[in-house]
């Protein structure tokens, strides 16, 4: 025992204790409690199953500029955050998943590799500093997925995106998706301006998953080997086609159909001929498909929902309006069970049709996307010549029914095209989803894009997108992608700071608009003045004009005044309460202690003197 | 070991504290240096982001001056009045001094930190802060002041000098916080294994404390601040019972 209490036990503790740090920093793994709020750093079970099912190993480089990023706490933050996700995410992959993080400082070789992969340099100074923030990831086969530049936007997806970097990567073949679409998804040039459209984020975001192989509807065959056929919008298909599109359902391929009652952003053949656009056939159907499967589609009706309708602002009129047929599908509409839609926020929808079973059909509807029970059915013609979307409000004759929007459809069908042999009528397992309507597609019902930075950066508003890759993905037999949940921001800023500035510039805005209209309302007064003299030359003012002009110009130098004014207080405002705060946080509590030490000290004293006195008493 | 004279030394340790205005002044001095920090280097309400990391990132570097403050007087003022001869004939062992003593200093420390409650409250008010992320940030940070009062107390124990006992606990906290800087791992990273390396790194209090302060509290961080607060206050008990035998 008294060998302990030497010297050398003093030693002999030390190297005990740094053998146990560093056994228990390589040992103990995987026991934590994350008390973040949203689980932040608890990976989804789709992403630890991807991770865990890696078979060859996948590196993935993150690119990050410390220098130019010093003055970002904000890039900073998210950069630390995406830092932490990948090496959790290489934690669990056992080994397969190397994470390097490397910074591509100016003129560096690092910043050469850097603009090899086509990472984006986003400039974030005058100065000329640019920012670094994405991701290569590489497998052994030559295999490259570049993320050019994760935006702290969109860090929900964050973990989504990387799970399905590294989803592409563990799989040698890209999977084979059939395409067939009637609608402008590849951009193209807009004949009215002679500028080239973008291509519609849906469309990259499935170029970017998938190989893609094209199909029109003059074809007369579907491409080899396709893991899933996409229709969008399809118009008078030919005979064979349908045949073969029955022939590939029919034969276990997976189907993912966008029909319509009426397709708003279909486009004729040249856009700059109104009355092509005018007479231009919007409907689509796969209607000899569906018969024979037993599915009813509503192709000459859309579904106008007064619950769910959303407000759109017309043109000429100021004010936003409620369209019946331009829905905002949500909350219990939206099919929270099944893994398409289960963490689907809002799809937003135009002038839907709905689906139904027929009486005698084998095929199970199960719904994605449902109206509310506000809803009835009216006539796709009425949206022809609508001007004035509230005008459909009355007429809508509200079913209390929830309407099928969207649809997995399931069971057995027969071959649409059994007449080779019409004495057997064999059934067939079905595998497809069916929406009823296309223009949920385009751009403008989902995304924004955005600028940042000088790289234009897409800005969901709805989770349309997601709705549309999950299908496909979920089609493919992919469960463990899908089931990566989206999650909520962790970005938190000052909302009392805000609403205070929102508040400022809501009074800047008001200001403002008054001096605009005063102006316009003097503009109109000096011109009345001069028709009144019954003369054309602006240079020579009357002694009236000038008057007026002279109370223009004060009041102008008034309102500048008073706009200048309501800015100082914006700033003023937010700089009282970080006075206050800062005040309260460094001098309240010290100032209590005190206050108590004294109190204590004084009673201390006091009871000490009374004793003194009772004793010498 | 029995816990009940453990728990009558920390009680009459604590109590001894706020005898004298020391507490109050390194209480006070706490907290107006964190809020300080905070709002000026750390920039906090320029920043606009509703978390607590401003005011987490200077605590290693508080407690390193504050707490060897504490720590310095628990054994070397012992010993320069000789009360630690006194102490050790009470019928209470050397280990429940020890961990008495450290429990209350950890305890007091443990209240300056629970006081800067005012921050928690500015930022729940300023905007939607992570609440769970704050708390593991409140845990690490508690920890690690029990990891470096633990270094403080064991050297305290080794002089009669409290000037001496705080400067050499303030160069062993230090060399403790930056073993996991790059700065330090370099003059490493050439003649030692990669493993030697990352166990150096895993020594650093900074790592640890960053690790818990994000939100996620680790196995392994717990383990190690155990570990560091045992070893040292193992290392307490032996330096006392060699002083003793002198």
């Amino acid at each position: 025992m008294n060998r302990l209490f030497s010297a050398s036990g003093l030693i002999l503790l030390a190297i005990l204790f740094l053998a146990l740090t560093i056994l228990t920093g390589a040992l103990i793994r995987g026991a934590r409690v994350d008390l973040t709020e949203q689980g932040l750093y608890t990976l989804s079970e789709g992403t630890v199953n991807l991770l865990e099912s890696l078979e060859a190993p996948i590196t993935l480089e993150f690119y990050f500029s410390e220098e130019a990023s010093s003055d970002l706490p904000m890039v900073r933050n998210f950069a630390r955050r995406v830092q932490e996700l990948l090496d959790e995410m290489a934690e669990r992959a056992d080994g397969e998943l190397r994470v390097r993080r490397i910074d591509p400082a100016p003129f560096s070789e690092q910043e050469d590799q850097a603009a090899r992969y086509g990472l984006e340099a986003v400039p974030v100074s005058n100065a000329g500093d640019t920012l670094y923030l994405g991701i290569v990831g590489t497998n052994q086969i030559d295999g490259l997925e570049v993320l050019p530049f994760i935006s702290p936007a969109r860090e929900s997806f964050l973990e989504y995106e990387l799970a399905r970097m590294v989803y592409t990567l563990s799989q040698p073949d890209r999977p084979r998706v059939g395409l067939l679409s009637g609608l402008p998804l590849q951009g193209g040039v807009n004949m009215q301006t002679g500028q080239r459209n973008e291509p519609w984020a849906i469309h990259d975001q499935i170029q970017e998953l998938f190989e893609v192989e094209r199909v029109r509807p003059t074809d007369e065959q579907l491409p080899d080997a396709l893991d899933v056929l996409v229709l969008i919008h399809p118009q008078q298909l030919s005979d064979e086609l349908l045949r073969a599109i029955d022939r590939f359902v029919t034969e276990g391929g997976r189907l993912l159909a966008f029909v319509d009652p009426h397709a708003e952003t279909a486009q004729p053949d040249n856009p700059a001929d109104p009355m092509a656009a005018m007479s231009l056939d919007r409907v689509s159907s796969l209607e000899p498909l569906f018969d024979a499967w037993g599915v009813r589609f509503s192709d000459d009706r859309f579904v106008a929902d007064l619950g769910q309708a959303l407000q759109v602002t017309i043109q000429g009129a100021r004010r936003a309006v409620r369209h019946p047929a331009i829905l905002g599908v949500s909350g219990e509409n939206v099919n929270a069970d099944d893994v398409v839609t289960g963490e689907l926020d809002v799809v937003n929808l135009a002038s839907s049709g709905h689906f139904q079973a027929a009486e005698d059909s084998q095929v199970t509807i199960e719904p994605l996307l449902t109206s509310s029970e506000q809803a009835g059915l009216l006539d796709a013609s009425s949206l022809q010549f609508l001007n004035d979307p509230s005008e459909l409000i009355p007429q809508v004759g509200v079913t209390g029914e929830r309407m099928v929007l969207a649809a997995r459809l399931s069971g057995s069908v027969p071959s649409a095209f059994s007449d080779a042999d019409p004495e057997s009528e064999s059934l067939y397992p079905i595998n497809a989803i069916v929406v009823g309507d296309a223009d949920l597609l385009a751009d403008q019902y989902w995304v924004q894009r955005q600028r940042f930075f000088g790289t234009t950066l897409l800005d969901p508003f709805a989770s349309n997108g997601d709705f549309v890759v999950n299908a496909i993905d979920n089609l493919l037999g992919n469960a463990d992608l899908i089931s990566v949940r989206s999650r909520a921001s962790s970005r938190r800023p000052f909302t009392l700071v805000d609403s205070l500035r929102r508040e400022a510039e809501q009074n800047l805005r008001q200001t403002e608009e008054r001096l605009e209209n005063e102006l316009a309302e003097t503009e109109r007064r000096l011109n009345e003045l001069q028709q009144a003299r019954g003369d054309t030359d602006l240079s020579i003012l009357t002694a009236e004009q000038e008057a007026e002009l002279d109370r223009f110009m004060e009041q102008r130098i008034e309102i500048r005044r008073q706009l200048r004014q309501v800015r100082r207080e914006l700033d003023r405002d937010i700089e009282a309460l970080g006075t206050r705060v800062k005040l309260l946080n460094i001098a309240l509590m010290p100032v209590l202690v005190t206050v108590f030490a004294l109190l204590i000290a004084w009673r201390r004293r006091r009871v000490g003197r009374q004793s003194a006195g009772g004793s010498s008493s | 070991m029995s816990i009940g004279n453990t728990r009558t030394v920390m009680r009459r340790e604590l109590i001894s504290y706020f005898a004298t205005p020391v507490a109050y002044v390194f209480i006070v001095i706490f907290l107006v240096m964190s809020a300080a920090f905070t709002f000026y280097l750390g920039g906090f309400f320029e920043r606009e982001i509703a978390d607590l990391e401003p005011f987490f990132r200077f605590h290693p570097w508080l407690y390193l001056f504050l707490v060897p403050a504490v720590g310095m007087r628990l054994w070397a003022e012992e010993r320069k009045y000789g009360t630690i001869e006194l102490l050790l004939t009470l019928p209470i062992s050397v280990s429940e001094a020890v961990v008495g003593k450290f429990l209350a200093a950890w305890l007091f420390v443990g209240l300056a930190l629970a006081l800067t409650f005012p921050m928690w409250i500015t930022v729940n008010i300023l905007g939607n802060p992570d609440n769970g992320v704050i708390l593991a940030a409140y845990i690490g940070s508690w920890l690690m002041a029990g990891g470096l009062l633990a270094i403080s107390a064991c050297l305290s124990a080794t002089t009669r000098n409290q000037i001496v006992a705080f400067i050499v606990s303030v160069v062993v906290c230090f060399g403790f916080l930056l073993s996991g800087l790059p700065m330090v791992l370099d003059l490493f990273r050439g003649w030692l294994p990669q493993a030697l390396v990352d166990g150096i790194a895993n020594l650093s209090f900074l790592v640890h404390f960053n690790s818990i302060s994000r939100g996620v509290i680790d196995l392994r961080d717990i383990v190690y601040f155990a570990l560091v607060i045992g070893f040292w206050l193992t290392a307490n008990r032996i330096v006392l019972e060699l002083r003793k035998a002198d």
